[in-house]
């Protein structure tokens, strides 16, 4: 399955915003090499995520920094579960049970180098999972 | 004062631990400290033939642990430097031989006699590895600038984060090939640091003069020629604690190479 990227802004309505009620964990460092998240809710990662490391949650996964590794959201069955990451480089991505790699490309090293990050969120959409900007650079 | 316990591990092998031990130990020592190496690499040890001391191995590890000898009989004196020992592991027996107990009390023990204690860890991280972390308080991460090595360094380096004892690691970026980082065919030494996130000690360039040093069982820091040699000592004191600016490893080595170097250099005119 390959990502596909569309152009998506968020726009304030004036709908019911949705409140998550599930519990959400805090993780307040950067995942190694081999360090692993299960978590029965959302998992927030302030940090980066090094390949090697996996994180698997029920909720929603939020990197709040570079996400190089595997991250599988909504393990339960959720497809409405999302992936968000300051610079998306994951070597795989997976929401309920859609699953979806990273480009080949050789063993780059995982920070791409950048001076800029490119917040993105990965959802269901139709069966396949896809990248959707989440702001204007 | 009690001696400092460095453990030299890396996860991936071949990278250089045992090299790097034995020529930081032997700049130690040369430098006035008192330093023991322990080879901790049960089974496949390899710290003996670096120092060029395997004729003189009496008792091992496994013997003190084992209690048929004291610790004190079964330190090996350097060939050159009274400052220096090594606690060789024994070659007959494997990993299981010895539990993380065992080895951190002979480094409890050894901490009142001696400077440095430094513990060459095999290559791994299942029992070898545990043993040599265990009585460490600080650690060195040695890696190359491969892709490989990269990743096993960064395993190491969580496990050693979740070690309460160890207080502090850094690392060693070993085998740097400077033309081949210039041409992009290897990641630079920063690359490496960003990825790992790690505070640098070193950086040892690649250095024929490392398979004569093993094979005459000499290390190369006795060698005050080699840059490999230089590197190592600068990382002695470096842990000694002095300031020592890095290197320029990229010395060009044909005639004309350091014809161009020297003429790129500005040269100041005095009016």
């Amino acid at each position: 399955m390959q990502d596909e990227e569309v152009d998506f802004y968020a726009v304030p309505t004036d709908e019911t915003v949705v409140i998550d009620t599930k519990d959400t964990i805090y993780i307040n460092q950067t995942l190694r090499n081999g360090q692993t998240v299960d978590y029965d809710g959302n998992v927030v990662i302030i940090g980066d995520c090094h390949p090697g490391s996996e994180i698997k949650a029920t909720g929603d996964i939020t990197v709040w920094g570079v996400l190089g590794s595997i991250a599988h959201a909504g393990a339960k069955g959720n497809v409405e579960a999302k992936i968000r990451a300051l610079k998306m480089n994951a070597v795989q991505l997976r929401i309920a049970n859609c699953y979806s790699r990273r480009p080949d490309g050789g063993n780059i090293p995982y920070i791409v180098k950048s001076s800029t990050f490119t917040p993105e969120e990965a959802r269901i959409v139709d069966d396949n999972i896809v990248l959707f900007k989440m702001a204007q650079n | 004062m009690t001696g400092s316990v460095i453990v030299i591990t890396s996860g991936k092998g071949g990278v250089g631990k045992t090299t790097t031990s034995a020529n930081i130990g032997t700049a130690l020592a040369k430098d006035g400290s008192k330093v023991v190496l322990i080879d901790t690499d049960i089974g496949l040890r390899n710290l003996d033939l670096l120092l060029g001391l395997e004729n003189r191995i009496v008792y091992t590890i496994v013997d003190v642990v084992e209690e048929r000898c004291k610790l004190k009989q079964a330190l090996v004196k350097d060939k050159k430097n009274p400052n220096l020992c090594l606690l060789a592991a024994a070659q007959t027996r494997d990993k299981s031989a010895v539990t993380e107990e065992q080895l951190k009390n002979i480094c409890e023990q050894l901490k009142e006699e001696f400077d440095y204690i430094i513990v060459d860890c095999p290559a791994g991280i299942e029992q070898g590895f545990q043993n040599a972390v265990a009585g460490a308080n600080e650690a060195i991460v040695v890696t190359t600038p491969e892709m490989s090595a990269v990743r096993d360094a960064d395993r190491i380096i969580g496990l050693l984060e979740a070690k309460e004892d160890v207080k502090k690691y850094r690392l060693l970026v070993n085998r740097v090939r400077p033309n081949l980082v210039k041409t992009n065919d290897m990641m630079s030494v920063d690359d490496v640091v960003g990825i790992l996130s790690a505070e640098l000690i070193g950086v040892i360039p690649e250095d024929t003069g490392i398979i004569t040093s093993t094979n005459k069982g000499e290390p190369i820091v006795n060698n005050e020629k080699s840059l490999a040699g230089q590197a190592y000592m600068n990382v002695a004191r470096r842990i000694k604690g002095e300031e020592v600016p890095l290197l320029d490893i990229d010395q060009p080595t044909t005639f004309f190479g350091k014809v161009k170097k020297f003429l790129s250099k500005k040269v100041k005119v005095s009016k």
